[in-house]
């Protein structure tokens, strides 16, 4: 234990030095891409809370997503002059809210029923998307233009792959902090509790409603703040980030990393915008390798990445342990 | 007067058709208590099957008995040879894996020429093992009796609302709408909830255009709210 | 005044009575201990104190107040709390854990949800003296899975007393224990509850008469008997109803 903890420092710096230079050290292209890991990063780490802490499956992540990403450019949009965390601030509350709504609708349900609602609201929160086109864009999207951000002693240009990847990178770097910390806390205990067992925390006097419900504002609104810079990101937002096509990507993405540990979706995230990148050159039918690669986990190694890395570690650990007389 | 019963039937056909999925997707529920995220696929992929063995043949008859018999091939597989593998490991990957091969399928179907899959699934015969009477063999049964269900639905959704694959889709919503608000497993339930979602999806875009989903939701939203475990359901 | 009373309690399930017009009262630190043989109602009764489901008819107080409509962690925040026949812990976390789910229930849960309770000294201080009362501090930070049955009891009481409570339901605390835990379990539940009153379900006559300063006798949801122990020892109808079958 000991001898370990300054070689972890050691990575831990060398990997936040490579975080700071990264603008320098890559191609517009690869950063844009790692600005992109980073935003999806967050938005499977807030599925993972779900899933991985809470045990709940849930089909609708992209509702949140997708709140905060329309939220934020249509606060971009009709309010000239806003600032654009102002604006990524707006779409974060309005997942929260998000959050609220369909928690205290869901709060009775549970297990499968609850992966089917959860599905079921998602399709509603797209329907309303496509409906109400005046709002959304219909199917032309909603492009945007987000405005330098003055900080005083600099100005930041999301419009600037530098600049954006370095917001990007403060803002849900802050934030994938907050929930890597966040198992520790009172709530991440009562979280645990939660997916345990639910009747014995009750008559142990907590109102699992109340936590039920708290968890689902706080993953809504970090979903919506992961959108929200997705908004930024890409200066425009269409149907796609609202739809059921992002709930399976957040899922194949958590599912991929491994839902075991903190870092899990993180890897999952980066390997699967990596992996979409690779394969949308070479084939149309990027997605259908997804799916059967998703189906291959699921069946051979359902701790995903992070599950595989571990069983090697500890396999190899076995090993090494074994041939010491 | 004429124009209502137009809305009216339609409603009943569309009902049917509902009753047709929902009750596959209920019954491998109530059975194996595991929902089949993959069910609408199956009921696109039965729409698929019928549009290529009428091309081939000409016979509606035939068609919408061959069609349904693919499909039960079909989900005899994908029980022996997948769900079943994940059963072990719990009811997250039960619904993970159906969900990813809902996925597949819609993607699949993007892609593949409609005459490679007819060939690919007339030549897979496993079905001749399926008959025996030990459990896994019930499963796989049912699943597959669920999938053939899905299967004439879509060979008979084909003409009333066209094939396409944003079908599965489309349908997959309403039927998971029928099942929670008839109850999961029940099949009263599931008859009486495709009558009132046929009637109010086909009157709802009659009287309100624009908000005839929203109508659908209402419902849904009411039943969760007075009674979680849908109107025929057992309390959990 | 008695911290718990129970009135005219029946409950129905689909048309079985289970309780009919059960009454009985417990009072500060008293140990009441309800016998009878199994299917008599007495989880049944367990659950209705507190708050699983609801009495077809009757009453449930707890330090005068009625507690019909209030739901399970209402009660407990009141300061009932109720132990499980079979253990009802949270698995896969650690033993420390445990207790921490109930001391954190008992300081109040709706401040600090951002804190970190295993950096709280206090908290943690809370705990450990938890754990050192039912002998399990040295397994602190071992998984509830890998602990022995034995010590799943034993934790399963300490989370209980975690909640500080002025009474506990004890549903069959020896249940499935060998003689010699039998007698450490029964030892230590004296020893910890001393100043707390308590409802016992068990079986178990040693421990019954080692516990309790009054026995109630339910049978077929109807309470035959109820008082001191000598008198519910020479009492025909309990001997003829239960203890006889118990000694033969």
């Amino acid at each position: 234990m000991t001898s370990q903890r300054p070689r972890s420092l050691a990575w831990m710096g060398a990997a936040a030095a490579a975080l700071v230079a990264a603008p320098y050290l890559l191609p517009p292209y690869q950063l844009r891409l790692v600005t992109e890991g980073i935003v999806f990063s967050l938005f499977a780490v807030s599925y993972n809370l779900l899933l991985g802490h809470a045990g709940l499956l849930s089909f609708g992540h992209a509702m949140f997503f997708g709140v905060g990403a329309f939220a934020t450019a249509i606060c971009l949009n009709g309010l000239p002059g806003i600032s654009c965390l102002l604006a990524a601030g707006l779409g974060t509350l309005a997942a929260l809210l998000a959050g609220l709504v369909v928690g205290s609708l869901l709060l009775r349900v549970k297990g499968t029923p609850f992966a089917l609602l959860t599905l079921a609201f998602n399709a509603l929160f797209f329907a309303i998307g496509v409906k109400w086109h005046t709002l959304t864009g219909g199917d032309d999207g909603l492009n945007v233009v987000p405005p330098k951000l003055n900080l005083g002693l600099l100005i930041l240009d999301p419009g600037k792959g530098p600049d954006m990847y370095y917001l990007t990178l403060i803002v849900l770097g802050a934030a994938l902090f907050f929930c890597w910390r966040f198992t520790a806390t009172a709530m991440g205990h009562s979280v645990l509790l939660l997916r345990e067992n639910e009747e014995r925390m009750r008559f142990l006097g907590y109102n699992t409603n109340v936590t039920r419900l708290m968890l689902f504002v706080f993953v809504g609104g970090l979903a919506g703040l992961a959108g929200s810079f997705y908004t930024l990101l890409n200066a425009f937002v269409s149907l796609d980030a609202i739809s059921i096509d992002m709930t399976t990507k957040v899922l194949l993405m958590t599912f991929l990393g491994g839902t075991g540990s903190f870092p899990g979706p993180v890897l999952g995230a980066f390997f699967y915008t990596y992996v979409q990148d690779y394969l949308s050159n070479l084939t149309d039918n990027w997605q259908l390798i997804m799916g059967v690669l998703f189906i291959g986990m699921v069946l051979f190694a359902p701790g995903g990445l992070s599950g595989l890395g571990q069983g090697i570690a500890s396999r190899l650990g076995r090993s090494k342990t074994a041939s010491q007389p | 007067m004429g124009e209502l019963m137009v809305f009216f039937l339609h409603g009943l056909a569309y009902a049917g058709l509902l009753f047709l999925v929902s009750s596959g997707l209920t019954l491998v529920f109530g059975m194996m208590n595991v929902l089949n995220f993959a069910h609408a696929s199956f009921y696109m992929l039965g729409a698929y099957f019928a549009l290529a063995i009428a091309h081939y043949t000409n016979q509606f008859w035939l068609t919408l008995a061959l069609a349904p018999l693919l499909l039960m091939v079909l989900g005899a597989l994908v029980e022996r040879f997948l769900l079943r593998k994940v059963h072990v490991l719990g009811h997250v990957h039960e619904l993970l894996l159906t969900f990813g091969l809902a996925y597949i399928i819609q993607e699949g179907v993007k892609w593949i020429r409609i005459g490679i899959i007819v060939r690919a699934a007339v030549n897979d015969s496993a079905m001749v093992n399926a008959l025996g009477i030990n459990v896994p063999y019930v499963f796989m049964g049912v699943f597959s009796v669920g999938a053939g269900l899905s299967g004439l639905a879509g060979a008979a959704a084909g003409p009333l609302l066209g094939v396409f694959p944003g079908m599965a889709g489309s349908i997959l919503v309403d039927a998971f709408v029928v099942i929670v608000v008839g109850g999961m497993g029940s099949l009263g339930g599931a008859v009486l909830a495709s009558l009132l979602i046929g009637q109010l999806q086909s009157f709802g875009v009659l009287l309100f255009p624009k908000f005839s989903l929203a109508l659908i939701y209402m419902l849904m939203a009411l039943v969760l709210v007075l009674k979680p475990e849908g109107l025929f359901g057992e309390k959990s | 005044m008695a911290i718990l009373s129970v009135k005219e309690l029946t409950k129905d399930f689909s048309g079985l009575r289970v309780l009919i017009g059960v009454d009985f009262e417990v009072g500060p630190q008293e140990k009441l201990a309800i016998i009878g043989p199994n299917g008599a109602g007495k989880t049944t009764l367990f659950n209705i104190v507190s708050g699983k489901f609801p009495a077809t008819s009757g009453e449930v107080r707890f330090k005068g107040e009625a507690m019909n409509s209030l739901a399970p962690h209402a009660r407990a925040r009141r300061g009932m709390a109720r132990s499980f026949q079979i253990t009802n812990l949270f698995q896969r976390l650690s033993v420390l854990e445990n207790v921490l789910s109930g001391v954190r229930s008992r300081q109040g849960l709706r401040h600090h949800l951002l804190k970190e309770p295993l950096r709280d000294r206090e908290l943690v201080a809370a705990c450990d003296a938890i754990l050192e009362k039912v002998g399990l501090l040295h397994l602190r930070d071992t998984p509830v899975q890998e602990l022995a049955y034995g010590q799943q009891r034993a934790l399963e009481l300490g989370v209980t007393l975690a909640l500080e409570p002025e009474l506990i339901l004890l549903d069959e605390p020896t249940a499935g224990m060998s003689r010699q835990e039998t007698e450490e379990a029964t030892a230590m539940i004296k020893r910890v509850t001393e100043t707390i009153a308590c409802v016992i379900i068990e079986h178990d006559m040693n421990v019954v008469f080692s516990l309790a300063d009054r026995i109630a006798v339910l049978h077929y949801g109807v309470i035959l008997a109820c008082g001191a122990p000598a008198e519910i020892r020479r009492d025909q109808r309990v001997k003829d109803a239960y203890l006889g079958e118990e000694e033969s």
